[in-house]
Order: C-alpha cells, then sequence, then structure tokens
C-alpha cells in the first residue's frame, strides 16, 4: 500500500481527462471561448488550494470508484454536460492510459515524471490564464517537494500500489490498439529493451571480483538490447522530464477514441470495490457549484453518445482472437465483435463505431 | 541443460504486483506416486492456494482477513519446521498471521499499527525459517523471530537490531544462520537468531538500491538487486566475489536450488537459471532464459531440490507458468 498514491493518480487522470475534453471541444468546433471556460473551469477546481492541500494529505486510495466519483464532479463543474455512458468510458479511458504509463514506466521515478508531464500539458492549455498558470506552478512544486526525498524503493512501492489499483482493469482501447500498444485481449504489449532505467547497466556482462578491486568480465548473450538512460528527468517545476509517458496523446487530428470491454476475470467481492467514506473530503470540496441557467452546454465525447441515459449493455465475451494479428485485420475482428453486440440489443451505435474505427485505421 | 514450457496451473484471481508474489513446496501425498506441488499466489487481500497433484489441481481461497480486507499481503509462505509441523506465514500491512499449511485455520496473530497520518504505512516482510523457528521482517527495521511449537503455539522471542531501512527478504543457510537485507541494499548475517541477538557480519548497501532478494548456497550469499543486479557474496567475510549484470529491470525474486541452481525473475519480463560457482566449476553459467512476452514477472521457485522444474508468476495474469528440464 502507498500513502502517496493521490496526486500522481489525481493529476495523471484529471490530465487525461482534459486532454480527451480539450481534443473534443476542438473536433466539435465548440467556439474557443468556451471552450477555454470549460478547461480553465476544471483546472481551478482542480488546483484550487483547498483541494491540494486535500491530495497531498497522507491517505489510501482503495478504489477506482472513489476516484470516479471525484472525477464525475469536476467534469461536472464547468459548463460542459455529459451524461452518464460518455462519463464512464471518459473515465475508463483515462484509467486504461494511466495503466498504460505505470506499467511501461521504468522505475518509480519515471511514474512522477509521467505526471508532471501531464501537469506541463495542463500549464500549455491554460496559459492564456496567468492566475491558472500560477495554480499549476505550485502544483508541481508541492508535488516535487512531496515526492523528491522518497528512495528508489519508496517510489517502486507506490508504482507496485497503483498496479495494483489497476489490476484487473484491461479494457480495448482503438488508439492503443492503433499503434500496437495494446493486445486484442486487452494486453498491453510492454516494449522490451530500450532505454534503461537512470544509472542501470545493460545486462550482459558477468565481472569476477579481484581482492584489489579490480575484475575479470566474460559476457553473456543478453535477452535484449538496451541503451543507455538520456538522464534522470527533473522534478522541477520547468524541466526536462526526458519520459514521453504522461504526455498527450490525443492530437487535434486524432479519431475519437474507443473503448470496449474485454472478457471479464473473476474478481473476489472485498473492500477494495468499495470504501464507505474513502476520499470524503475531497469529493466535498468537489461538489459542483451551480451555474447561471442557460450556461451550460452538451458535449458528445463518442459518436455513439445517446441524449438518454442508456441502459448499461452487459458484458460480451471475448472473440479468442490471434494475438499475433495486429492493425486493420484485427480492428475488423473487434468491429465484428461489436456489430454483434448491435444485432442482438438493437441499437444503433454500430454505424457509428464502425466509422470511428474506420477513421482510426487510415 | 535447457528447459521447455510445462504445465500452467490457472488461479482463480489475478497475480498482484508484489515482488516474490510465489511460494511453492512439495507435499507428499500417499495416494499419488507422481510429484506433488503445491503454489501460494497473492491477489491484493486473498492468496490463492493450488494443489497439483497427478496432473488435478484443486485451489482454494484464503482472505488475510475476511472482516477487514483492506490490507495487502507482502508475502505468503510455507514454512516447515524441525517438529515437522508446516504452517503458512501471510505477512501484511495489517500484521503477521500464521496459519494452518492450506491457510483454513489461524494459528497466531502479530498486528501491526501505523500511527495515523503517517505518509510511510508499516508492514512485515521477509519470512524464513531455522528449525522452529520463524523469522519475519519488517519496514522499521528489525526482524521479529517467533518459535512456533509442535502444537501451533507461537510465541515471540525476540527482535533483531541492525537494519535501518524497510527489510525486503530474509532466507537461512539451511542450517543456524539468517541472512537479511534491506531497501539501502544492505545485507546482514545473523550467526544463530535462535539462540542470541547478534549479528556476524554486515555488507553495508550503498545508499539507494535495495536488495530485494536473497538466497544461500553453500559458502554463498546471493542478493538480487533493483537494478538488476545480482550479487555473490562470500557468506563468511562479505566480500564480494562475482557481480551478474542479469537483468535490465528491477529483480523481483531470487530462488536457490540444493543442487546450486539459481533462478531470478524480473521486471523485464525475464526468467533465467543460473549455475552457481563450485569446486569443479568456479564460474557461474546462464543456463537458460526465457522472455514472457508482455509479462511483468513478479514471483519464481523451483518446484523441487534438483531445479528439475520452476515455475513463475507475472502481475494481472490469472497463471502459474512453469518449465521444466528438458531430457
Amino acid at each position: 500500500m502507498s500513502m502517496r498514491s493521490l496526486p500522481v493518480l489525481f493529476f495523471s487522470l484529471g490530465g487525461e481527462m482534459l486532454y480527451i475534453l480539450d481534443q473534443r471541444l476542438k473536433a466539435q468546433k465548440i467556439p474557443p471561448d468556451r471552450a477555454l471556460k470549460v478547461i480553465l473551469d476544471i483546472v481551478g477546481r482542480m488546483l484550487e488550494d483547498k483541494c491540494l492541500k486535500e491530495i497531498f494529505r497522507a491517505q489510501q486510495v482503495f478504489s477506482k470508484r472513489a476516484l470516479k466519483n471525484i472525477f464525475e464532479q469536476l467534469a461536472q463543474s464547468s459548463i460542459m454536460k455529459l451524461n452518464r455512458t460518455a462519463m464512464d468510458k471518459l473515465y475508463d479511458l483515462m484509467i486504461m492510459a494511466v495503466k498504460y504509463q505505470v506499467l511501461v514506466s521504468k522505475s518509480g521515478r519515471e511514474v512522477l515524471l509521467a505526471t508532471l508531464n501531464h501537469l506541463d500539458t495542463i500549464r500549455g492549455f491554460v496559459a492564456l490564464s496567468p492566475p491558472h498558470v500560477a495554480m499549476v506552478d505550485k502544483a508541481c512544486l508541492t508535488f516535487k517537494d512531496f515526492f523528491e526525498s522518497q528512495s528508489s524503493a519508496q517510489l517502486m512501492h507506490l508504482r507496485h500500489y497503483l498496479l495494483l489499483l489497476f489490476q484487473d482493469t484491461n479494457k480495448r482501447v482503438s488508439i492503443f490498439l492503433k499503434n500496437n500498444s495494446q493486445l486484442p485481449s486487452g494486453r498491453f504489449v510492454l516494449p522490451v529493451g530500450g532505454p534503461l532505467p537512470y544509472t542501470g547497466e545493460a545486462p550482459g556482462a558477468i565481472r569476477y571480483l579481484n581482492r584489489g578491486g579490480s575484475y575479470t568480465e566474460e559476457s553473456f548473450i543478453g535477452a535484449h538490447c538496451y541503451e543507455l538512460a538520456e538522464g534522470a528527468g527533473s522534478l522541477d517545476v520547468h524541466g526536462d522530464r526526458v519520459t514521453k509517458l504522461g504526455c498527450n496523446m490525443y492530437g487535434a487530428d486524432t479519431a475519437e477514441s474507443s473503448i470496449t470491454e474485454t472478457a471479464s476475470k473473476q474478481m473476489p467481492v472485498d473492500g477494495y470495490s468499495f470504501v464507505k467514506d474513502e476520499l470524503n473530503l475531497l469529493q466535498r470540496l468537489l461538489m459542483p457549484r451551480p451555474l447561471p441557467d442557460g450556461n451550460t452546454f452538451k458535449l458528445k465525447l463518442f459518436l455513439d453518445d445517446q441524449d438518454e441515459e442508456l441502459e448499461r449493455l452487459p458484458s460480451q465475451d471475448v472473440l479468442q482472437l490471434n494475438p499475433t494479428v495486429r492493425g486493420k485485420a484485427q480492428l475488423q475482428m473487434i468491429m465484428n465483435d461489436l456489430l454483434s453486440v448491435e444485432t442482438e440489443h438493437g441499437a444503433s451505435m454500430g454505424d457509428d463505431l464502425l466509422d470511428l474505427l474506420d477513421s482510426a485505421t487510415q | 541443460m535447457a528447459y521447455i514450457k510445462g504445465p500452467t496451473t490457472e488461479l482463480k484471481y489475478s497475480v498482484s504486483p508484489i515482488p516474490g508474489n510465489l511460494d511453492a513446496a512439495s507435499f507428499s501425498v500417499a495416494s499419488s506416486s507422481d510429484g506433488n506441488v503445491a503454489y501460494v499466489v497473492i491477489h491484493k487481500n486473498i492468496v490463492n492456494i493450488a494443489f497439483v497433484s497427478g496432473g488435478v489441481c484443486t485451489q482454494e481461497q484464503a482472505p488475510f482477513d475476511a472482516k477487514n480486507s483492506f490490507t495487502t499481503i507482502t508475502q505468503a509462505k510455507w514454512c516447515f519446521l524441525r517438529s515437522g509441523r508446516k504452517v503458512l506465514v501471510l505477512t501484511s500491512h495489517s500484521g503477521i498471521k500464521f496459519m494452518a499449511w492450506n491457510g483454513s485455520s489461524l494459528l497466531h496473530y502479530d498486528p501491526i499499527e501505523t500511527p495515523a497520518d503517517s505518509y510511510d504505512q508499516r508492514y512485515a516482510k521477509g519470512v524464513a525459517t531455522i528449525n522452529d523457528t520463524v523469522c519475519v521482517g519488517t519496514s522499521d527495521g528489525p526482524i521479529k523471530v517467533f518459535n512456533v511449537g509442535a502444537d501451533g503455539s507461537v510465541v515471540f522471542v525476540r527482535q533483531l537490531q541492525g537494519h535501518t531501512a524497510p527489510i525486503c527478504d530474509v532466507c537461512t543457510d539451511g542450517g543456524r544462520r539468517l541472512a537479511s537485507s534491506d531497501e539501502r541494499g544492505t545485507i546482514i548475517v545473523w550467526s544463530n537468531p535462535v539462540m542470541n541477538a547478534e549479528s556476524e557480519m554486515v555488507i553495508t548497501g550503498k545508499g539507494d538500491t535495495p536488495c530485494t532478494c536473497l538466497g544461500f548456497w553453500q559458502n554463498m550469499l546471493i542478493g538480487g538487486f533493483g537494478n538488476g543486479k545480482i550479487c555473490i557474496y562470500n557468506s563468511e567475510n562479505g566480500r564480494t566475489m562475482v557481480e551478474i549484470l542479469a537483468h535490465g529491470r528491477w529483480i523481483n525474486s531470487l530462488d536457490v536450488s540444493e543442487n546450486g541452481m539459481l533462478l531470478s525473475v524480473a521486471e523485464d519480463c525475464v526468467a533465467s537459471v543460473w549455475s552457481l560457482p563450485r569446486k569443479e566449476d568456479p564460474k557461474v553459467h546462464l543456463v537458460f532464459s526465457v522472455t514472457m512476452t508482455d509479462h511483468i514477472l513478479c514471483g519464481g521457485k523451483f518446484c523441487d531440490p534438483q531445479a528439475k522444474q520452476f515455475a513463475i508468476t507475472a502481475y494481472d495474469v490469472n497463471d502459474i507458468m512453469s518449465f521444466v528440464k528438458a531430457n
């Protein structure tokens, strides 16, 4: 368990939420002033002093559900309105993105750097508002002070605890499938070899040490090819994070991401699914404030968003896909899977999703 | 010598990302002459216990605490005592539990409390057996020594003071000696923790590289580190004899067999089997290596004393994967 996980979760998940919202606001040509207000409202709530103080308090995060409540309230705190289904999918996308970043991180320190990449990008979103930039800078400084004295072991505990929270969540995300970061089973592809953790040495040598301190070395063929790290990465308010994890993967021309269920694993019904009063104070701090009538608008996050609340569709069994198949053929199989949902339930979501997935492969 | 893919055991619940997340033991079953292996694997606050006998697998699950399920188990290990009794020891952020070997009943609970508003949650981790004594490491640094009676009674005996950083692992040489390692990379050898609390030798760590796992073999002490290195020390004087640049990521588990084979698993998705130095061959050899694509490996154990089979676990996977020595 880690008592320091909330800042990483809050800023990383919040960052992912803002990336998706920003991309959708631009794609749907929401007037720039209204789009900026959405972002400023959310960032302002996220980073106000009372929230920061609560986020950096020693507390455990037991469940994704409590975190979800927080982000639902954050999303509702702006003039933008999301329906329930869209919010659920948004949260799943956020979770899968952060799970990927934590999983692929070579060390606990890289998890921190990825979180700072989120804050750096948020700073870019709010660049036109100096008070909000100051809030981001303060959050970065507090983050640095909170973590800079942690040892590599403590940071690895943090990373392992985040992975434990995300355990058994393996939803398929089209953007990850498209760039071959995820298999059709939902499992993420882990890069092999490549950059080492900072100060790491590449495997492949056996050193026999002599009493004087010198050694003779023999080599063996290591499993993978590695290269030295570019640097430690900076935890400063402004600095080179070295890693690209946590940066915005939703460019202006990125198609909407879709997310689908995989076959559900057995999970025990236990306290991890819900803790009474978990993150209570933070949830109260982020309760939406009343907005003037007529000042809100609805944002469609996904092409299949309906105006009405949708009844939740039951999970579908996953087709046993060949895990070596990549690219368009694999997406076609996933589309077929989704089409079977349409046939069975008569919903009209299939065509829009086909368009979405088609555009993701171009 | 090489290994080939062996049987896979499917667990009810997936494997949690906890270093050393696998224990394996052979249990004799009168009705079967086939190899019998039992595995214990942690899923958050529950252990999966799988018994494989004659190709048939039966499973049980045991929570750390059925009433309070918010703790995370940090280690699950079987202890075979000199009296013939077998116990399952579970360590966690809530305390240390001694249970019947199949997890069916509780023998003793040693709670751990963390002060409110503390950023550093206390926990226990690292379990080793000497005769009828079980030694358990703690995050504060001391190692707790318990005596387990043939009737299952558990009595706290003493604490071994020496570490000032959280304990990562403890192991024994099969005799009287205990070794322990911590998050600063310091390794301490205790000559006879059953009888006294004095340390015999200290290998001081370099500071920020934890020694995540330990093993003993003959006159050697073997340590796996967070930077992917394996170091082999003279267990009498602490001199570093061999340094292996073994893995590209954090090493999560080491296991040493009775015939001097070393299994290492790491977050680089690689499991490797090494031959340790011996009289007839003073070199270390990499005898087998396998990449479990897209799997962060958490635990690895030899299933028998002669290293004919080993098993590994990976994060977020429901399987225990095994490899058997090829003929």
